[in-house]
């Protein structure tokens, strides 16, 4: 039995009837997460939600607006310009929603008061654990994934899933006393295209809570299973995260398929060949397919090899899984949800989970471009009434 | 290890290479360079560049690589290698490895343990670095009797030396298994917290007032059926630039201040020296004491050592791959030129001599010198072509000489003689590869030159000169040697792609790219004067003191941009691509300090490779390059104004 085996997503105009069934006839204490960045699509997702809310004359008893920024990387002036206008775009909307408005900003990346230098991975643990502070007596938590970093979103899913999920084995574990944790992506293949993420810095970063198994000396002679999952122009990240990976490690590729472009799959194949398939000679057998515009189905593909994987090499003393995450959104969500769900409670557990990333320092993308975007809305429910069956 | 299609692209550092393979690959001279004080009782410093060698280093003497050494003793090819070892009576030839190499990095994980009170977080470090290296040590055991895993050490004998009655926190009556049991419960405890998002308990990790684990290594007697097992000890710890400042400036004080027995080999990139690398001197203690392994092998002998330790990596590499003959990489690399090679340079060069030299035919000061070089006109050689150009300088140096004399005869050819000397003939061959593009950059030993002491470099070079060689190959070439031709042409695009890539690799990446193109300009101007002042040519920029002392004045205007300018020359030296050399004073100038371009560079610039040439400049004129770009000074720019 897996957690999500029975799950609500929605994509596209269906994301309003969903949000319509939601927030009908009930108070409602929101807290909603979002990226303070560049990408223009955090605005298209939350006009998206405001219009649903607004349009039905509802009003929400609390609103709580948190707002992630990030320190340490390197945008042009068009692209700084871009991330102020949408912070205060953002805001803006955001006040229509409630009476009892609060806003917020979550810098992920900033100095200590004391100057110590602070390692990405700390950094993103300390900023993670700022917005977990936030939660409090909130009935709704929407995460709009769409203009965060993936090492973020996916620390903040698996995070926020801990606090509400306390216990995976029990049997309502997803009813998470009723809070509706919703995470929202606004998916455009063309603008993720054209968004170069460049530079992977040199220090790997970790999702907090996913770290244990690559730097724990006890447990370091365990066999490892990657799962790098590929997409476009990120080469250079996963040789970052490859000097990680031992020569005798077997590797599982996954792959998007299917895709909205019948060949994307091929022409990662071609992009990855050499570091995966030359370098590390690894069979074509060990691609994993997962649906591109499904996180559902990521996740139950992903889990399911994990689960095999680890099940097979228990008789070899134990069996460390990680994850790379370099896929597009949806897919990786999967992925985080599967390694959520996969983690193992207390230290004497013999396999361990993994998310290694080279999180890119630079990104560079026109205004236009990002302008012109016209996302599609994808809605995951991953907690609360909907998972009621007490 | 996998398959690559360049052997040249490996890294032996990684994880990825065998034991078997690492053996195979590993180049002993390195050996021959470490002083026999690094196998001394303290703490040995090494750092490096990004590709210096450090780690592979390093592993050579972990019982793995030993025992893959001494498992092939009997090879010819490994013989060199095993002597360097047994000859420090690190491996013997009945017995095996004689040394317990217990290696550690910092990458995993230190710099992620969660700030907080000082005592607290240097406890939590201490506990954890302890516990790393008793399981390093045990494992490394394991390895070191050939054996597979912990329970296979059941008869092994823990005893201790009057050093092992301080230890308080590392359990002395403990039997391995239990020493095992300890540390890995005591690791996984910190790291079950540190897992935990939700409900982390700090206050329940463990702390250690001191570094025990190095009093336990140096203590522990390891005796199996009452034989001393492994009695000598070296702990390594690599990647310390991966610790955040505090972690590592605690550990190199706690570890010197420590009453050692046995040699600490610390290793780190030279970006954690931080602002000491623009400073001089050796940082050095009693017990301290600090290598830099481009200094290694650029000071003394070093260079022409550095040529045969490179030498001996490539052939190593070659040996490894199948696809095209092996042997010695340099038989790859014609380093002559032919005549076909510059058929069509050499008229040019002389016509280009005779339109240069045609207003001082008027002149009978240079009548002899310039019928000499009419009779070189005639051969139509290549080196008659060097030895044209060599005139040139000469009759222009003497041309521009402000002192007047009243000498009525000519100049003889004993005289041109005289003043001809190996840096004139150098210059010579800058200029013709400037004007005439005679290949200048091919060549083995230019090849080991180009590395900048760097391995990593001078595998990248390597790997684009085979992937050459191997075109040749599969196009059915009649030679599979590269002329010098196709040797520049590979070792333009590969400094090209590093000059490219500055940008992305580096914080202030595109300041330092615009500070290494005006140096670069700079020195091409200087280089390519026609009296050649500097023969061979300029290649390095120098600050004075007075000009580095100004980093440390407290102008408020100027301070923001001298901090940027620090950083910036900082992270260029600690990448090597600046490579900084202390000038000692003389009767005309102060001492000061000298930045030498990346030799690799000086191809993207077209700049000779000699270390020698160098000019001095000002502070503002760095920060205006920094900023701005161009290579003139403020003092060239008013002579033209």
């Amino acid at each position: 039995m897996i957690l999500w085996q029975h799950y609500v997503y929605q994509r596209g105009p269906a994301v309003h009837d969903l949000w319509d069934g939601l927030y009908e006839r009930r108070p409602v204490k929101l807290l909603y997460i979002t990226g303070r960045g560049f990408d223009i699509r955090a605005q298209a997702v939350m006009s998206s939600f405001a219009e649903n809310i607004q349009g039905s004359e509802r009003k929400l008893d609390e609103a709580d607006l948190i707002l992630v920024g990030f320190s340490g990387y390197q945008l042009s002036e068009e692209l700084t310009e871009e991330t102020e206008k949408n912070a205060t775009d953002i805001a803006r909307v955001f006040e229509g929603l409630s009476n009892s408005v609060t806003n917020k900003v979550i810098t992920i990346g900033t100095q200590l008061d004391d100057e110590e230098d602070l390692s990405p991975s700390n950094a993103l643990r300390i900023g993670t654990e700022a917005v977990l502070r936030e939660i409090g007596a909130h009935t709704d938590i929407v995460l709009d994934a769409s203009s965060l970093p993936r090492v973020v979103y996916l620390a903040l899913i698996t995070a926020i899933l801990e606090k509400l999920i306390p216990e995976k084995q029990h049997k309502d574990a997803l009813w998470a006393n009723g809070i509706n944790f919703q995470v929202l992506v606004a998916e455009d293949a063309a603008l993720d295209g054209h968004i170069r993420a460049e530079d992977p810095s040199s220090d790997l970063i970790f999702i907090p809570g996913f770290s244990s198994v690559l730097h724990v000396e006890s447990v370091s002679q365990w066999p490892l299973v990657w799962f790098p999952m590929l997409g476009e122009g990120r080469t250079n990240q996963l040789r970052q995260v490859t000097s990680l990976i031992p020569d005798e490690a077997e590797i599982c590729p996954v792959l998007p398929h299917p895709s909205h472009d019948p060949r994307r799959a091929d022409r990662l194949l071609l992009e990855y060949r050499e570091p995966i398939f030359v370098a590390r000679q690894t069979p074509m057998s060990n691609i994993l397919y997962a649906h591109e515009s499904h996180p559902f189905e990521a996740y139950r593909q992903m889990l399911g090899a994990m689960r095999r994987y680890r099940d097979s090499m228990l008789v070899l003393g134990g069996c460390r899984l990680v994850v790379t995450p370099l896929a597009s959104k949806l897919i990786t969500i999967g992925a985080g949800l599967a390694c959520f769900e996969m983690k193992p409670t207390g230290t004497d557990k013999d396999y361990g989970v993994a998310i290694p990333y080279a999180e890119p320092k630079r990104y560079v993308a026109s205004r236009e471009v990002l302008r012109a975007s016209k996302p599609e809305i994808s809605a995951l429910l991953l907690t609360g009434q909907a998972y009621d069956f007490r | 290890m996998g398959y690559l299609s360049n052997p040249f692209l490996e890294r032996m550092s990684e994880q990825a290479t065998s034991d078997h393979e690492f053996v195979r690959l590993f180049s002993p001279k390195i050996m021959e360079r470490l002083p026999d004080a690094a196998f001394e009782s303290a703490v040995h410093v090494f750092s490096s560049s990004p590709g210096g060698g450090k780690t592979t280093l390093l592993r050579a003497f972990t019982p793995p690589a030993l025992r893959a050494f001494w498992n092939s003793r009997r090879l010819p090819e490994r013989s060199e290698a095993y002597q360097a070892l047994a000859g420090r009576g690190i491996i013997n030839d009945d017995d095996g490895p004689q040394l317990l190499g217990v290696f550690l990095s910092c990458a995993s994980g230190y710099a992620d343990l969660p700030p907080g009170a000082t005592n607290v977080e240097a406890g939590l470090f201490r506990a954890l670095l302890d516990c790393r290296v008793v399981l390093r040590s045990l494992r490394n055991l394991v390895s070191l009797l050939g054996l597979n895993t912990y329970a296979q050490l059941g008869d092994l004998e823990l005893s201790y030396s009057e050093f092992g009655n301080d230890l308080k926190t590392i359990p002395t009556s403990a039997s391995v298994s239990e020493l095992v049991q300890w540390a890995e419960q005591r690791e996984r405890s910190v790291y079950a917290e540190l897992d935990s998002i939700v409900g982390r308990h700090d206050e329940a990790m463990p702390s250690a007032v001191r570094f025990e684990s190095v009093l336990w290594l140096q203590s522990v007697r390891f005796s199996l059926n009452g034989k001393t097992i492994a009695p000598k000890r070296l702990l390594m710890i690599d990647d310390l630039h991966k610790l955040r400042r505090k972690q590592r400036a605690l550990l190199l004080e706690e570890f010197s201040e420590m009453r050692l027995t046995i040699p600490i080999w610390l290793a780190e990139r030279r970006i954690a020296l931080g602002d000491q690398l623009l400073s001089q001197g050796v940082r050095s203690g009693r017990d301290l004491h600090s290598y830099s392994l481009e200094e290694i092998w650029s000071s003394g002998k070093g260079p022409y050592q550095f040529c045969a330790f490179a030498q001996n990596i490539l052939d190593r590499r070659l040996d490894v791959q199948k696809v095209i003959p092996s042997g010695t990489f340099s038989q790859y690399l014609r380093d002559e030129l032919r005549i076909d090679d510059t058929r069509s340079e050499v008229p040019l060069g002389v016509a280009k001599f005779r339109a240069e030299v045609e207003r001082m035919k008027e002149n009978s000061r240079y009548s002899e010198w310039l019928a000499h070089a009419e009779s070189l006109l005639a051969a139509n050689t290549l080196e008659a072509l060097r030895e044209l150009y060599a005139t040139r300088v000469l009759l222009v140096r003497d041309e521009s000489r402000k002192q007047l004399t009243l000498e009525l005869n000519p100049l003889s050819t004993e005289e041109l003689a005289e003043r001809d000397n190996s840096q004139v003939q150098a210059a010579a061959e800058i200029f013709m590869h400037d004007e005439l593009n005679v290949p200048y950059y091919y060549g083995i030993d230019r090849l080991c030159t180009l590395a900048t002491s760097n391995v990593e470099e001078l595998l990248g070079l390597a790997a684009a000169l085979y992937d050459g060689i191997q075109a040749k190959q599969v196009l059915r070439k009649a030679e599979l040697q590269l002329s010098p031709q196709e040797q520049e042409k590979l070792l333009r695009e590969v400094a090209k792609r590093k000059r490219q890539f500055i940008p992305r690799n580096h914080t202030e990446g595109t300041r330092a790219q615009r500070l290494l193109d005006s140096i670069g300009n700079y020195c091409r101007a200087r280089t390519f004067l026609p009296n050649a002042p500097y023969a061979p040519g300029v290649t390095g920029v120098r600050l004075s003191f007075t000009e580095l002392d100004k980093f440390n004045e407290r102008d408020e205007a100027l301070v923001a941009i001298r901090a940027l300018l620090k950083r910036v020359l900082f992270e260029c030296v600690a990448e090597n691509l600046l490579v900084a050399r202390p000038s000692g004073a003389s009767t005309s100038r102060e001492a000061g300090t000298i930045f030498y371009l990346n030799r690799t560079l000086c191809v993207h610039y077209g700049l000779p490779l000699q270390m020698g040439g160098w000019q001095d400049v000002d502070m503002e004129d760095l920060i205006e390059w920094m900023e701005r770009g161009g290579g003139r000074t403020k003092r060239q720019q008013l002579e033209i104004g």
